[in-house]
């Protein structure tokens, strides 16, 4: 049996199941539909805040403001951009903003 | 609870929420294999990390909450720990069960994708432990 903690803050984002892909088409949120297997990779589209929230250069500069360091220098993290994450946590990011936007508009 | 949604900020925040997570080590992040404690209070510090990193870049307060406490509890049990003011956000728990409900069902290092029916079953004891709500649960339900 799953440990729902373990799983959310111990597991990487890598390797998402095709299955459970989404893809925004049109402006309504009923819009929204779920991908066959093969089209996946070919609709994958970075959302344009998520791409310029995740430059590398932007999340460099930022990660100079002393909040962070301050986090980093007291948790003994190195003070090193996870570059091979960007994309993981993108595509988890980008499934999860579709279905919490599905969800939100199912709420009574 | 606060209960009034918004699908702007939940969206917005649901595409950051894990930005944090640049931050922390790729041998504690791609681990295969539980954590040790200290590796797990590496990685609960993401939703900081995410927040403090956000703030940098001009995102509104709104969202930036919701990525901070999008692994908070009703009760305030999650994490980071809640201050005296923290109210507990309906927004926060639609992010939660999205992000729940999205990484459960993907293939990760150490288990396969969960089908829908296992990850709604490991959800609704959620739910029974209080720490879902059953209106947000029975949205998810209707959306996959």
């Amino acid at each position: 049996m799953f440990n729902l903690t373990n799983l959310l803050t111990t597991t990487p984002l890598n390797n998402i199941a095709k299955s459970n892909y989404v893809k925004f088409k049109g402006n309504e949120l009923k819009a929204f539909q779920f991908e066959n297997s093969s089209s996946i990779k070919d609709s994958y589209t970075t959302n344009p805040l998520l791409a310029k929230m995740t430059d590398v250069a932007r999340l460099e500069n930022a990660m100079q403001s002393s909040e962070v360091q301050s986090i980093l220098t007291e948790n003994g993290i190195p003070n090193k951009l996870n570059t091979k994450a960007i994309k993981t946590i993108s595509e988890h990011s980008q499934a999860a903003r579709v279905l919490a936007a599905k969800i939100a508009s199912n709420m009574g | 609870m606060k209960h009034e949604i918004d699908i702007k900020s939940i969206q917005e925040a649901a595409l950051l929420h894990d930005i944090g997570k640049v931050l922390i080590p790729d041998k504690i992040l791609n681990k295969k294999g539980a954590l040790t404690d200290s590796e797990r209070k590496i990685m609960n510090l993401h939703t900081e990390l995410g927040y403090a990193l956000l703030k940098q870049m001009g995102i509104s307060e709104k969202v930036l909450n919701l990525v901070k406490y999008h692994h908070q509890k009703p009760n305030g049990s999650g994490y980071p720990k809640a201050d005296n003011n923290f109210e507990f956000d309906i927004n926060a728990q639609i992010l939660q069960v999205a992000d729940i409900y999205s990484a459960l069902t993907e293939d990760r290092a150490y288990h396969r994708a969960c089908t829908k029916e296992e990850a709604l079953s490991i959800i609704y004891k959620e739910v029974e432990n209080g720490f879902i709500s059953k209106e947000v649960y029975e949205a998810l339900k209707k959306s996959i």
